[in-house]
């Protein structure tokens, strides 16, 4: 039963997982958003095993609609957050993330949900590594598109 | 035709034809593509066509609380009934409930609340009493009576002590009164699936708990040796086998088999002060009581072996 209703979310951890061990093997940087994504699916994966609410980082999770969907309909769904129409276009097409439909904090930096598995392991200096390079593309994103506006 | 097909006619698509719904049946389940060829009627709903097939030798599924009504489990309608004989274990506090929906289910998980169902009360009752201490009621014409004398004197004093009463005196049982104290007190209780205990060999030890994925892959980001090594280990950890994958190897080995049923864990606390005797018989005598009390209802066996005190 585990199997089935926790599919969706293990599939998509499966090809995230294969995409950026690929990166690694050639040398090239994970991408933060992809790997905050991937911290928001085992924590969904985790409170499908476990059924705690503590699992959820709702600053990231509630907007992308993970958290609340699990919670009320008892059915995950994720609001779109990739560049592609949906998921199966997504996972065809490397699985890349619209920077500006990550969610962000009150202070509008990007929310992170990798912080506490990072810090146990490995330590908070790692940690601002990711965290530095995640609000750098942010923010060229968002310098880009003001210049393209004008 | 509409009397020789009361099942309905299904029409094909650019009506190439129809059929009965007896004719449905051999018709392809599957286009060549693997995706089902879906019917649907005239209400534009679905027509299924997969029949459940139930496995016998299959081992019966884990056994979860059913979460819908668990309020009920722990405040029911007639716990006013229960409070007048029982008053004793009967605690007016709300009892409250931490509910963990397993599986995206949201009515069925695991369950801990702060107290027990109020359907054990009478067995704690009983417990209590035969394991509480009682106190002489005091007697103003009694030569050694004193009306501060309840819980004893101090040594020497002219008051005399408990004990002295119980040798000296003839106490019948209405001549004494149970103590204030609690003997047994109900603190907490859980009810879970007994595959949990395979699943994390401790609390926080769940495969799906560690981020183990998202760890090894910020591992690329290490600068330090000592990082490093780490996120190598965690690399060949998640290429061995992701978390999610091992969860299952654990719940569906087939070298053991795998527990199903519901297991229930009650935490009481004992105050020494209110015992009869706080060693001797009557503290094995509280030990098979309690015991006793775990068994009760039935749950298939094992039945739980350890008291948690």
């Amino acid at each position: 039963m585990y199997d089935w209703v926790s599919y969706p979310i293990t599939l998509l951890i499966e090809n995230i997982f294969d995409l950026e061990r690929e990166n690694i093997k050639n040398k090239v940087a994970p991408c933060p958003f992809r790997l905050e994504l991937l911290a928001c699916l085992e924590r969904l994966l985790c409170f499908c095993h476990t059924g705690n609410t503590k699992a959820f980082a709702t600053s990231a999770m509630g907007p992308l609609n993970l958290s609340r969907s699990a919670v009320a309909d008892s059915f995950p769904i994720m609001s779109k957050g990739f560049k592609q129409g949906n998921i199966t276009l997504a996972m065809r097409h490397g699985l890349e993330i619209d920077p500006w439909k990550w969610p962000t904090t009150k202070n509008r930096y990007p929310a992170i949900t990798s912080k506490r598995s990072q810090v146990l392991t490995y330590s908070e200096q790692h940690f601002m590594v990711c965290k530095t390079l995640l609000f750098c593309i942010s923010q060229e994103v968002h310098l880009f598109t003001c210049h393209a506006c004008g | 035709m509409k009397e020789d097909n009361p099942g309905g006619l299904y029409e094909f698509p650019n009506s190439e034809g129809c059929l009965s719904d007896k004719e449905l049946e051999d018709l392809a389940l599957t286009s060549p593509d693997g995706h089902e060829i879906p019917i649907y009627n005239s209400t534009r709903g679905r027509v299924p066509r997969r029949k459940i097939i139930v496995d016998k030798n299959q081992p019966p599924c884990g056994v979860l609380v059913d979460l819908s009504n668990i309020q009920e489990l722990f405040h029911p309608d007639d716990i006013i009934d229960l409070s007048d004989d029982f008053s004793d274990s009967y605690d007016s506090h709300l009892i409250n409930i931490d509910a963990y929906p397993l599986a995206f289910l949201r009515t069925a998980g695991n369950l801990q609340a702060d107290g027990i169902p109020p359907c054990f009360y009478p067995s704690l009752t009983e417990i209590n009493n035969n394991v509480r201490k009682h106190h002489p009621i005091a007697n103003l014409n009694h030569p050694l009576a004193d009306s501060d004398s309840e819980m004893g004197g101090d040594g020497g004093s002219h008051h005399g002590s408990a004990n002295d009463y119980d040798s000296d005196l003839d106490i019948d049982d209405d001549d004494t009164t149970p103590s204030h104290l609690q003997a047994v007190k109900p603190i907490f209780s859980q009810f879970y699936n007994h595959i949990t205990h395979r699943v994390a060999s401790q609390a926080g030890k769940h495969d799906s708990q560690q981020g183990t994925v998202t760890v090894a892959i910020s591992g690329a980001f290490a600068n330090t040796e000592k990082d490093k090594t780490t996120a190598s280990k965690k690399l060949e950890y998640c290429d061995i086998s992701l978390p999610s994958e091992r969860f299952h190897d654990r719940i569906s080995s087939l070298d053991v088999e795998c527990p199903t049923a519901c297991r229930a864990e009650f935490v009481y606390s004992i105050d020494l002060r209110a015992l009869k005797d706080p060693s001797g018989r009557y503290v094995r005598s509280f030990s098979f009581r309690s015991f006793y009390l775990i068994q009760f209802p039935c749950f298939p066996p094992p039945y739980p072996s350890q008291i948690h005190m």
